[in-house]
């Protein structure tokens, strides 16, 4: 018997400490962990991110960025960083949910420009990771000391990417009635096709959409002109490729099967005509009232 | 070969009455009110038959094949005595696509279809007396009515509406069914009961009916939506 009790003891025990620690997230916007951000975001964008606790805390929730991919367990411990507002240990512990922001050219880079680098927000073709790191203490539970181990938050990974993507491919270009029809493909890191149209080199009109939504079809063009394409990409940060596929496509006159029986002598011009249309209406509507009044008969 | 073939058919036709017929008085079955059945068939609309039309525009764009035409019918019966007679209402679609012609003659990349959906009134009499009381399990049927058939054609994917025509509209017309019906409940007469019981489904059929209709607005000009064709399908009474 005194084996049980021991035993229960013991299990209530380890399962009370298991209980003890302290848990943080930091994620951004909608619950994400992940956020790609360009250089156009660096002049006034902000990024909020969402602390989330579970747990008691002995202390404040301190806040750094930094480059690359590691959080250490204290912001002085990183080689590149940015110290943020800390989260004081009372809020950590009460509120269990809140928020903090930073400028986007807020991010340490290394090699900046104060250190005789060239580093830094807005310069282009840099494709950089960055953590939104965060530590604090847990309180034990049966003691109330303050653990000696530091607890690292789960990190918000942010993605400075300045680098543009290749030029999509065009595949194919159909010829339609006053229009052409363009198949495109893409590197993985586009996310999105910008086809430019040019007459003689002048721009006539220009199309945007998602690269997996299918072709991009361009309308109102001239038939019998030959129109030139330029097919640029656009990844998820906003970046633009430099270069772009080119192709060539003339729309030309095609006979559809009504323009064809028309052509062939079809008298045939459309419309419903009230008659067709009153009498099927009146048949339908006297079916209906039919059903609706009409006593179940037993086979 | 062929005759005994139908020697056999015979054979089996005759010999099942029995056994539907132990079935067919079951004190337990559900009113039997109405009918739903769903068909498939190929359709052709005699587009190229039209006064003053030349060559053959619809067999020129859309070749030689018939159009798929699948349909869903519900029926009221007012009459069950010698038959069962009543009023029928019934939805169908059909399309097709080719590519679109090149005034040069040849094939364009776009394409160009064809639909229709056509909604039928109809009488409807089924003369299964012999099914019900003497357990032969052919049911013949007539279904005279009237047809209103919207339909629309497209080019690359939008209606090719030109200057002096709408690429959309509608014919009216008056249509014959006549078709034969196999009562299933004579296979599995245990498992039709069980279908009543459970559903309410009195009875199951699969049947073939020809349709002769005639569909240009009683002889106006333009579209000449008629045909005749077979269609098959599968009928449940409820």
């Amino acid at each position: 018997m005194r084996t049980l009790l021991i035993t229960a003891a013991v299990l209530v025990s380890t399962a009370a400490s298991a209980q003890s620690g302290v848990q943080v997230n930091l994620r951004f916007a909608n619950g994400a962990e992940t956020v790609r951000v360009s250089p156009g975001d660096c002049a006034s964008r902000r990024v909020v991110v969402t602390w989330t606790s579970t747990g008691t805390a002995c202390q404040e929730l301190a806040l750094w960025l930094t480059e690359g991919t590691e959080c250490k367990d204290t912001a002085d411990a990183q080689t590149t960083r940015r110290s943020l507002t800390s989260v004081p240990q009372t809020t950590l512990n009460t509120a269990r949910t809140g928020t903090f922001e930073f400028n986007v050219s807020e991010l340490p880079f290394s090699g900046a420009a104060g250190d005789g680098g060239t580093r830094s927000c807005g310069v282009g073709d840099v494709e950089q990771e960055f953590r939104v790191c965060g530590s604090t203490k847990a309180t034990e539970l049966f003691s109330g000391a303050c653990s000696t181990t530091v607890t690292k938050a789960s990190p918000g990974k942010l993605t400075y990417d300045s680098k543009p993507p290749a030029p999509p491919t065009i595949d194919a270009v159909s010829q339609l009635d006053e229009a052409l029809r363009v198949e495109v493909s893409g590197a993985s890191d586009v996310n999105q096709v910008r086809l430019v149209v040019l007459r003689d080199g002048a721009e006539v009109t220009r199309k945007t959409q998602g690269l997996d939504v299918g072709p991009i079809q361009v309308e109102d063009l001239e038939n019998e002109v030959t129109y030139q394409l330029e097919a640029y990409g656009i990844d998820a940060a906003g970046n633009e490729s430099t270069t772009a596929s080119t192709a060539e496509g003339t729309p030309i006159k095609t006979l559809g099967f009504y323009e064809k029986y028309r052509q062939s002598g079809g008298k045939e011009t459309g419309g419903c005509g009230a008659t067709g249309g009153g009498l099927a209406g009146s048949a339908m509507l006297a079916v209906l009232g039919f059903w609706l009044s009409s006593r179940r008969n037993r086979s | 070969m062929t005759r005994a073939v139908a020697l056999g058919v015979a054979v089996f036709l005759i010999a099942l009455p029995g056994e539907a017929q132990e079935k067919s008085d079951v004190p337990t079955q559900s009113p039997r009110s109405g009918s739903v059945e769903f068909r498939l068939g190929g359709y052709r609309p005699q587009l190229d038959a039209e006064e003053g039309v030349e060559g053959a525009p619809f067999s020129e764009v859309f070749g030689a094949s018939n159009l798929l035409l699948f349909e869903v019918e519900l029926q009221r019966f007012f009459y069950q005595g010698i038959g069962t007679a009543g009023v029928s209402l019934s939805l169908g679609y059909a399309e097709k696509y080719a590519s679109a012609l090149l005034p040069s003659g040849g094939r364009a990349q776009e394409r160009t279809g064809f639909h229709v959906l056509p909604v039928r009134v109809r009488g409807v009499y089924r003369f299964d007396y012999p099914a019900f009381r003497w357990g032969i399990p052919v049911v013949p049927y007539v279904k005279p009515g009237l047809v209103y058939m919207p339909w629309w054609i497209t080019k690359g994917g939008e209606p090719e509406d030109l200057a002096d025509g709408k690429a959309s509209g509608g014919k009216l017309g008056w249509e014959v069914s006549g078709g034969v019906s196999f009562l299933l409940d004579v296979l599995e007469p245990r498992l039709a009961r069980d279908f009543d019981s459970d559903l309410g489904v009195n009875h199951s059929y699969l049947f073939a009916e020809y349709t002769y209709a005639k569909v240009n607005n009683f002889g106006g000009p333009g579209f000449n939506l008629s045909d005749s064709y077979w269609m098959f399908g599968l009928a449940l009474d409820y």
